[in-house]
Order: structure tokens, then C-alpha cells, then sequence
């Protein structure tokens, strides 16, 4: 189910073609999927940049201040165009080794025409650039107050000339550096421009519109010399009642210098023909340097070289890092009161910030290996213990990522740091070996083959399961108690161990997905079954239940009954489609002892039950638990205990031994997956029942262990059920 | 040394390689040959654990190559058709890393690597880039990468595929040298003269099926007395 992984072969000339029918099948749901993003990206981009015109306008009024209020749009416009052209350049497109300008010039077309349909194709159709210089200039007219009509086809005509400009810096400098440079050298300065750009991405954001006081200078620098280029007068013109005709003629005149300078300077580059560089990574030096330290592993050694001399590699897994987390200390300085409030708060951003970072490193375990991946498989070492050894690594520099906030913010709030509140501390460490888990496994379900480069990011479907399960165990953070905090760490690291058994399986295969055998019942199965069907029951008894009203029994019984229904029936389909093996089966091959065992298991569980709750009840404990227990209304009780002894049994008995049982059992000792799988059964229930419903856990797995069906530990469960919701009420009264 | 027990690759229901059993013994240089397709890349790759079979076993003396990987790679070196190597790993960097993970300690693996560089004429690029290297130094500098730790049993992959013909002579000395010291070489290549010249016994296989097994001489004897490697290969495969 955790079906994260492209079922790609390598060897693509055994794979059967697709048919035209599944192509065209596949086309309405693709363009939808690109109709959603683009408008997701719209709609992002609107909000990020109207904020920004927004903060700009709050900080400087253009009826007190003009003149500071189109400067700051000035630099504003005057950034967004750099990080338009470092994006573009960031995404690497030139250090492709096939160069789409060499065959370009073979065909017949001359030199100059076909760098100005360069130019042009590039200013408006790489939609990065309408997105930071066109939507910009668009929300800065709507801010002056012309209808949207007017902005968007205002916005037009004046784009142009910026949309121009940073079209003819992308290609002055990217044909320069093809000119002169190997694809592999390049690489270095497409992390760089990477870096650069996610910098000016998020600074502007974090200052607010305005300059920090001390750096006010730089405003007046950047504001003389942006004022009287396109940047400063297009913002003066869209301000202005009626534009200046100096203005005008201005902003043309330097229009066309800006593209035509650049224009004839890429003719000059290409004087001399169109060739690809050939200036080489070279150093046939004679020196060879001393023997490294014996403490650095040989992996260790190899890594520390590979990051040293691979800026890209560098830059992905370790600075852009740094950078958030400078950027953040930045941003959290100015406003230290809210941002370090309290521990919850510290450790929550620390975790964050080393959790990001694993998305960069852990996760590119296997493809920073790119082509060379084959030489792993030469060593006599487990892809298992290679991967380790690589996650571990960079787990540690997360840790550090962690220190390093913890630190600084012990030296800016050091009351945070008293030993009553160290929790959140040593959960948010604890988080880091759990997601380093969790990013290797989904960089190994996510690999494609080995020509993928490590500048390849995460899926979005992976990055989007990875942020929901951090923000899931950030949000643990923030429960009432600390036990209920456990508890969601618990099962967060149940579902890292889930990805780990798929990716432990998908290991063998790496280099030959299509050989991968059918799928088996697994434990991240059973987990995603659980999870939904305790939220499909809550949503639908909030549905079900009027606003204010108490939940009737009815409704409980319904949502009970309709999602473990539904559940039950998606995954058989779901198992069905995929060919899965192994899927638990209700009928029994010995009925008879299945009976059996399951009414011991039953009447034991029973006992230990009665027990429990005679000795809460003599002590007063979970009092207020119990008090709600003792209310019936709507026959309330009566509904709960319909679904306790006859739903319960199948549908919880289904996911939780016939799944995470199942699925726990093919990769652990099953006295480990008796123990898992009855705390994640306990902890899904109230905290009153949480020892007698473990008690409950191991007895049904233990009877599935030795029975082998479904049947078994479904009596078990039901007979328990009736016990406990029937029979120790009515003996109780 | 090495045994094929009902080796089998299915993807669906598509069988790249039929049920296959032979054996290549100590000392041998055994030539695996086939057209572009037969399944030769498959059951090396299936040898190196990169990819896994649907049936059968490979023995590595004696132990299995699926579930006893890690022993069996301390007996193999491997060459494969086309190696690429780290672009900013230099030669030598590459094999101290590889000569350290199969047991040599750092200086060992240092003198190792600086005589293996030499002996395969690749002393002048031991500081360049491995990504710098041609096909034929990148060729040496993998056939290296594969004997640094004195394996038993060489399997090499179109080994002298893109070289220069002073390139593949010395390749083919090579070959020739570990196994007059007592090593197996397992060969895979289309290149009929290449087989002729140096294998001692040679298997044919096509569209994923064994076809016949034997030294050049019996197969010239039994199949075309008088005729090369090549019009056996191609009655055989035409056949």
C-alpha cells in the first residue's frame, strides 16, 4: 500500500510498450494533476508576493514617503529578477552534456535569428520568470488600485522589458559558462546559483519589507542605482497619475540596451562557432598527498572528498542547511520573545530544521551514488550496512544542526533549558534517528535507477508523507500529557519502521525493480488501515452529529460499522489489483481447535480484565474516565457494546493481526511482533484500557501465531468484548 | 569454482534466461558468448547480486551468490561493460576505497593501489579524475579496481569493448597472466577472436537458452571441422 515506488525496469526493452488506450486513459488525469499544480503554484505565488508588496507599503506610506516606497520596489523587483535568473540557472539545465545550441546551429537558420528567438522564448515562456517578475508587476498595479483586467494586461506591456533583461542574463551566462567550462565544473556553479536563490527567496520574506535599521545604507545604494534603471521606473510609472515622458523614454531607451548589449555580446561569444567547453576537472599533479587518518572510515574518507570537491554535493546536503538554519536564527532574532517562548517552541524549530536537512542528505544515500552504484555491489559489504553507515553520518550532522540551535537558543533564553522541561529536548534528538530512518527508506522506495543524479529532490509524493509525519511528531510535542506524547512518538517510529520493511525489501531489487516478486501483507499496511479507519469513524460522526449535540450510540455504530466496512473492502481490492500474497483468511483449516484456543484465549483475556478493573475501581483511578463510562443515553450502551462484541472482533482483528501482525511477523521474531503489535493495538485506545486491551493484543496474536486464520482470534476478541462491555456491567449492578 | 545451477530470469512472462547448469572450473578462462540480447549481461549481474534470479543458484566455490554475498564477493573482482566511476574521485582515491572495504589496511591498500596503477600504465594519470579517464584508461582502471584484493575468480564483461588494439592486447595478457596463476576467468564478450585467442572452454548461448558448451577444438571438430569460432557461432545461433 505504501506504494511509493515507480515501477520502472531498468531494462526498458523487455517492459511491453503501452497501448493508446492506457496513454489516452492516462491523459485526463495528467492534465489535471498539471491544471492543479499550476493553479496550487498561482495561487502560492499571489499570496507570497502580495504579502511582500503588502509589508513594503505598510513599511514605507507612498503618501509620506514616495520616494522610499518605490525604492523598496524598486529592489524588490530588482531582487525577484535575480532569483528568477539563479533559479533558472539553479535548475541545471546547462550542465546537461548534450547541448541543445550545438545542433541548434546546424540547422538553417542564421546566428542572429536564432539567438533572438533564444532570447524571446526564454523571457516568455519559462514560467519561473512570469511567476517572480510578471505576477509581481501584476500584484504591484493591482496594489495601486487598477482593476485585475487592467493589471494583468498592464502588467504585460510592462514586464517586457525585465522579463528581457533577465532572459538575456540567463543566456549570456549560461552560454558563456558552455563555452568555456565542462558539464562536470559547471555542476559546481548550478549549486552555487541554487543556493543564491533560495537566499533571495527567503530573505525578503524574513525582512519584512523593510531594511534592518543598521543596513539601511544598503537601501540607499541598491535605491540609486535600481531607481533609474526599469526597476525603479516601472513601479514610478504605475504610481504615477500620468507618467513622465522622461520616464517613458527612459525606461525604453534602456530596454533596448539592456537586450541589445547583451544580444551582441552573445554574438561576439559565439563568434568563433558554437563547441561545448572542454576545459577540463584536470590535475595530473605528481604529488601524492600523506595517508589519511585511520579513525576516518573508508566511506567517511570518501565522502568527506566527495563534499570538499563537489560543490553541488556540498551545497545540497549541507549548506543549503545552513542556510535555513542561519536564515532562521535571522528571522527568530528579531522577534526572540514569541520564537522562544517556551521548549515546546525551541524544540520544535530545532527538530524542524534537522529534520530538512535529512530530506537533502539521508534521502540521497542511494542516488548520490549516481552511475557508480555498481561498484557497491562489487565490496564485500551488505547494501544494508553500506546504507547504514551513510544515514548514520549524516543522522550525526542533523544532531548538530540540533546542538547548534539548542545552543544558540541557550544563550538567548537560557531559563528554557531547566530540567523540568527537557522533554521536548530529548524527543526532538530522538526524532532525528527515527527520520533518518525514514528519509532512507524513502530515498531507497524512491530510486529510479542509477543515472538519476543526486541534484534529483524528493517525489513530492515522498516529500509530502515526510512533511505530515514530522508535523505529526511536532505535534506530539504539543499533547496534554507526556504519555500521550509517547504515544505519538511511538507510533510515528512504528511508521518509520513500516517504510524500513519495504525499503529492506526493495534493497535486493534496487538495480531490478521489474524482478521484484508480488507484494506480502506488511506492517506499513496494516498501520495506514489503522489510521484510516479510526479518522474515517471520527469524521463520520462528526457528520453524523449536529454542533453541540453529544454523539448518539446510533451514530457511533454506524460510522463503526461503514468504515471497517469500507476499509475492509479497499484493501481487498487494493490486494487484489497488486497481486498480494499471503492476505489473512477467516476460515480456519482446524475449526475446532480454532474454537478452542480462541475461547481460551478469550475467557483468560476475560479474567485479566475483570481483575484490572476490580483493582482500578477499588483505588479510584481514571475516575473521570469511568464516570463517562456510566452514561446511557440514546441506548448508547447498548450500540457500543453491538459494536464491541460483533464489529470489533472482525474489523480491528483484520488490521491488527491480520496486517500489522502479519506484517510484523515477516521481518522480526515473533516475540517482537507479538509486542509491537499489541502496544500499537493498546495505544489506539482510551488510557484506561491501555494494559488489559495489550493483554488482549498478545493473547490474539498468539492465538493467530498458532492458529494460522482469522477465526481464532476473533473469538477471542469477541469474547473478551462481551466480558468486558456486557458482562461486567450487568454483574457490576 | 563456479557453478550455474538451473539458473532462471523471468520478468513476467517474458524469460530472459532459460533454466541454465554448467560449471566453469579452477585455472579456466571461459569464454560466455552470445549475440547483443542472449542473457550473458543478465546472468553476470545475477553472479553480482544487481539483479536476483527467478529460479536456480550460482556457486561461487561453493557458496551461494544470493545469500552468502558478502563471502563470495571477497573471491570475485568484477568488470563491467561499461564502468563509471566517481567524477570527483581521482584513480588511486577510488581504488584505496575499494582495496580498504575488502580488508587492506590504508597503507596497504596505498602500495597496492600505486603498483596495480603502474602495472596497468596508468601511473601518470594516478592523480587525475577517474571521470577524465578514456574508455580504455577507465577499462584498466576497473580491471585494476577488480584485482586489488587478489580475488580467485575474475568475471569480466566485454572487458576489451572500445579499447585500442594495444589496449586490448594488454588486456588479454592480463587475463592470461591470473589465470596461468591459478585464477578463473569468466568472460562475456561477442568478440569471437577474443575467445579463440585466449578462452580454454566456451559456452554459447542465445535468446536466453544454452546452446553448446565445449573447448574451441571439440566444437570445431563436432559442429565444423575447419571453421573459425565465428561460422561456429553462427551455425549454432542460425541453427
Amino acid at each position: 500500500m505504501l506504494n511509493l515506488t515507480k515501477s520502472t525496469s531498468i531494462f526498458k526493452s523487455k517492459k511491453k510498450t503501452e497501448t493508446r488506450q492506457a496513454t489516452a486513459a492516462r491523459f485526463i488525469p495528467n492534465l489535471l494533476m498539471t491544471l492543479w499544480i499550476s493553479l496550487s503554484m498561482i495561487f502560492g505565488g499571489v499570496v507570497f508576493f502580495s504579502h511582500q508588496v503588502s509589508s513594503i507599503k505598510h513599511q514605507y506610506n507612498p503618501e509620506q514617503d514616495p520616494m522610499g516606497f518605490i525604492t523598496m520596489l524598486s529592489v524588490f523587483l530588482a531582487v525577484n529578477l535575480v532569483m528568477g535568473v539563479t533559479m533558472t540557472i539553479g535548475m541545471g539545465k546547462f550542465t546537461k552534456t548534450e547541448w541543445d545550441l550545438e545542433w541548434l546551429t546546424t540547422l538553417p537558420i542564421s546566428k542572429p535569428v536564432l539567438l533572438i528567438n533564444r532570447l524571446i522564448e526564454r523571457a516568455i515562456l519559462n514560467p519561473l520568470y512570469l511567476g517572480v517578475i510578471y505576477l509581481p508587476i501584476v500584484l504591484i498595479f493591482k496594489n495601486a488600485h487598477y482593476s485585475i483586467a487592467e493589471s494583468l494586461v498592464y502588467g504585460v506591456w510592462t514586464a517586457i522589458p525585465l522579463l528581457f533583461f533577465a532572459s538575456a542574463i540567463q543566456t549570456i551566462i549560461d552560454t558563456g559558462l558552455r563555452l568555456k567550462m565542462k558539464p562536470a565544473r559547471l555542476k559546481n556553479l548550478q549549486a552555487m546559483a541554487s543556493l543564491l536563490s533560495i537566499a533571495l527567496l527567503i530573505l525578503p520574506q524574513l525582512s519584512a519589507g523593510h531594511f534592518p535599521p543598521h543596513l539601511e545604507y544598503l537601501k540607499n545604494i541598491f535605491g540609486s542605482i535600481t531607481l533609474i534603471l526599469p526597476f525603479g521606473l516601472i513601479p514610478k510609472m504605475i504610481y504615477s497619475t500620468f507618467p513622465e515622458l522622461q520616464d517613458v523614454v527612459l525606461t525604453v531607451v534602456e530596454t533596448l540596451v539592456l537586450i541589445g548589449g547583451p544580444y551582441l555580446l552573445l554574438l561576439y561569444q559565439l563568434r568563433d562557432g558554437v563547441v561545448a567547453g572542454s576545459g577540463e576537472l584536470s590535475t595530473r599533479s605528481k604529488f601524492i598527498p600523506k595517508i589519511a587518518p585511520s579513525f576516518l572510515s573508508p566511506f567517511m574518507l570518501r565522502e568527506i572528498r566527495l563534499l570538499i570537491r563537489d560543490q553541488g554535493y556540498l551545497a545540497q546536503t549541507i549548506l543549503t542547511p545552513l542556510m535555513v538554519l542561519g536564515l532562521q536564527i535571522f528571522a527568530v532574532m528579531s522577534e526572540k520573545k514569541i520564537f522562544l517562548a517556551e521548549p515546546k517552541t525551541v524544540a520544535s524549530m530545532a527538530f524542524g530544521m534537522a529534520g530538512y536537512s535529512m530530506m537533502f542528505s539521508c534521502f540521497m544515500c542511494v542516488v548520490a551514488e549516481g552511475a557508480s552504484l555498481w561498484i557497491l555491489y562489487t565490496l564485500p559489504r551488505t547494501l544494508k550496512s553500506i546504507l547504514f553507515e551513510k544515514s548514520f553520518k549524516w543522522g550525526v550532522m542533523a544532531l548538530l544542526y540540533l546542538l547548534g540551535f539548542f545552543t544558540w537558543a541557550a544563550f538567548q533564553m537560557p531559563h528554557l533549558f531547566e530540567a523540568k522541561s527537557l522533554i521536548p529536548f530529548v524527543l526532538a534528538f530522538i526524532g532525528v534517528p527515527i527520520f533518518a530512518v525514514v528519509t532512507t527508506s524513502l530515498g531507497v522506495l524512491g530510486f529510479e535507477g542509477p543515472s538519476a543524479t543526486f541534484q534529483k529532490k524528493m517525489k513530492p509524493s515522498s516529500s509530502y508523507i515526510y512533511m505530515l509525519m514530522m508535523a505529526s511528531y511536532i505535534g506530539g510535542f504539543y499533547l496534554p500529557s507526556y504519555f500521550q506524547t509517547f504515544i505519538s512518538c511511538f507510533l510515528i517510529a512504528m511508521v518509520a519502521f513500516a517504510l524500513w520493511q519495504k525499503a529492506e525489501e526493495r534493497l535486493p531489487f534496487l538495480l531490478d525493480p521489474a524482478g521484484m516478486p508480488r507484494p506480502t501483507v506488511s506492517f506499513g499496511d496494516g498501520l495506514i488501515a489503522a489510521q484510516l479507519f479510526l479518522v474515517l469513524q471520527s469524521l463520520l460522526n462528526m457528520f453524523m452529529t449536529d454542533e453541540g449535540a453529544s454523539t448518539s450510540g446510533i451514530s457511533i455504530f454506524k460510522s463503526f460499522f461503514f468504515s471497517g466496512t469500507l476499509i475492509w473492502i479497499t484493501i481487498r481490492i487494493f490486494y487484489w489489483k497488486s497481486e498480494t500474497q499471503d492476505i489473512p483468511v477467516f476460515k480456519s483449516q482446524k475449526p475446532f481447535s480454532s474454537l478452542a484456543w480462541g475461547l481460551g484465549a478469550g475467557i483468560t483475556g476475560a479474567a485479566i480484565a475483570f481483575g484490572y478493573m476490580a483493582v482500578i475501581k477499588s483505588h479510584g483511578w481514571f475516575s473521570e474516565e469511568l464516570k463517562t463510562q456510566l452514561v446511557d443515553r440514546d441506548h448508547l450502551k447498548l450500540w457500543v457494546g453491538v459494536c464491541a462484541v460483533l464489529g470489533a472482533p472482525i474489523f480491528e482483528e483484520f488490521i491488527f493481526r491480520g496486517l500489522i501482525y502479519r506484517g510484523l511477523r515477516r521481518s522480526i521474531h515473533p516475540a517482537f511482533a507479538v509486542l509491537i503489535s499489541s502496544l500499537v493495538f493498546a495505544f489506539v485506545h482510551p488510557t484506561m484500557s491501555i494494559i488489559p486491551v495489550a493483554i488482549l493484543g498478545v493473547l490474539t496474536a498468539i492465538v493467530f501465531e498458532v492458529t494460522g486464520s482469522l477465526m481464532g482470534p476473533m473469538i477471542t476478541h469477541a469474547v473478551y468484548n462481551f466480558s468486558v462491555f456486557v458482562l461486567f456491567p450487568l454483574l457490576s449492578t | 569454482m563456479i557453478q550455474f545451477k538451473a539458473l532462471e530470469k523471468k520478468y513476467g512472462n517474458f524469460t530472459a534466461l532459460h533454466p541454465l547448469s554448467f560449471e566453469v572450473k579452477q585455472g579456466e578462462v571461459f569464454g560466455f558468448l552470445g549475440p547483443n540480447g542472449a542473457g550473458k549481461t543478465t546472468t553476470i549481474r545475477m553472479a553480482m547480486g544487481i539483479l536476483v534470479p527467478t529460479a536456480g543458484h550460482i556457486l561461487v566455490d561453493g557458496l551461494d551468490c544470493q545469500r552468502d554475498q558478502v563471502e563470495v564477493k571477497k573471491r570475485i573482482g568484477y568488470l563491467p561493460d561499461e564502468p563509471q566511476f566517481y567524477d570527483y574521485l581521482k584513480a588511486r582515491e577510488i581504488l584505496e576505497f575499494v582495496g580498504e572495504i575488502h580488508g587492506l589496511s590504508r597503507k596497504d591498500s596505498r602500495k597496492r593501489s600505486l603498483e596495480l596503477l603502474e602495472e596497468f600504465g596508468l601511473k601518470d594519470a594516478t592523480e587525475e579524475f577517474a571521470v577524465n579517464y578514456s574508455m580504455g584508461m577507465k577499462k584498466r582502471l576497473g580491471l585494476a579496481m577488480a584485482m586489488i584484493h587478489q580475488p580467485k575468480l575474475l568475471i569480466l564483461d566485454e572487458p576489451i569493448n572500445g579499447l585500442d588494439p594495444r589496449g586490448a592486447h594488454e588486456i588479454q595478457n592480463k587475463m592470461r597472466d591470473f589465470a596461468n596463476q591459478g585464477g578463473t576467468v569468466f568472460l562475456s564478450t561477442h568478440l569471437l577472436n577474443l575467445a579463440e585467442k585466449i578462452c580454454d572452454r566456451v559456452c554459447i548461448i542465445d535468446q536466453g537458452k544454452m546452446r553448446v558448451i565445449d573447448t574451441v577444438e571439440n566444437l570445431r571438430h563436432q559442429l565444423l571441422p575447419g571453421g573459425s569460432l565465428e561460422d561456429i557461432f553462427l551455425k549454432v545461433v542460425e541453427s
